[in-house]
């Protein structure tokens, strides 16, 4: 005691990218009563949350 | 029903889904569901109201939910890339791989689609195939975006599980 460290293979990173394609309908914005103009305050927070134009 | 229900109640739905935006912006999507519920029992069909709620199971991670809900309410060339990534995360990996052809062949090309491909393909340890998916993704990404980086990384673990299980890298990799 201690026991001795021995390397053990390392699982690799891997990213469940697709999940990032999974996203709300772009009719949303329509649906909720605002004009999708791509502008102004709800166009620039679109942006920010990566919303696709 | 008269013409002004039917106005009010539209008007109540666009109040709704205003509600369920902000609240999805949020991101509490558990809360959000309660406004897309009260629509749904306005309007059962509802397109994008379902829509809504699939995307929120998913997000919640209520995959058997979500699929169930798309099955009922879509038919199979709408939300394809909802319909295999419940298939992958529930582990159905040869029906998500038989959708996925299908959507192939039916010439639908999405890179989301094809992320799932490459993933499917890694869990079922086909890494020659994954890698190859990856290869071709990082051909078309441009090195600035910041997705670049989750496909190499991606890409990295495909071939590092390939030597690992002893196959060999192809030159071009």
């Amino acid at each position: 005691f201690p026991p001795e460290f021995t390397p053990i293979p390392a699982k690799p990173l891997f990213f469940d990218i697709a999940f990032n394609h999974v996203d709300f309908p772009s009719s949303l914005p329509q649906r909720a009563g605002r004009k999708q103009d791509g502008s102004g305050f709800g166009g620039f927070f679109g942006s920010l949350w990566g919303a696709k134009k | 029903m008269s013409s002004q229900d039917n106005l009010s109640k539209e008007a109540t739905i666009t109040q709704l889904f205003s509600d369920a935006e902000r609240i999805i912006n949020q991101g509490e999507y558990a809360k959000a569901l309660k406004s897309i519920d009260k629509i749904l029992n306005l309007n059962p069909k509802d397109f994008d109201a379902l829509h809504c709620k699939v995307i929120i199971f998913l997000k919640l991670g209520k995959y058997q939910n979500a699929l169930d809900l798309v099955m009922k309410n879509f038919s199979e060339d709408q939300l394809p890339l909802e319909r295999v990534y419940c298939l992958y995360r529930l582990n159905k990996f040869s029906e998500g791989a038989e959708l996925l052809r299908k959507y192939r062949t039916a010439g639908n090309n999405d890179s989301g689609l094809r992320h799932l491909e490459a993933q499917m393909a890694y869990k079922l340890e086909d890494y020659n195939a994954s890698l190859e998916t990856y290869y071709s993704l990082l051909q078309e990404t441009d090195s600035k975006e910041d997705t670049y980086n989750d496909i190499l990384t991606n890409f990295n673990a495909a071939k590092a599980a390939l030597l690992f299980s002893g196959g060999k890298l192809k030159e071009k990799y």
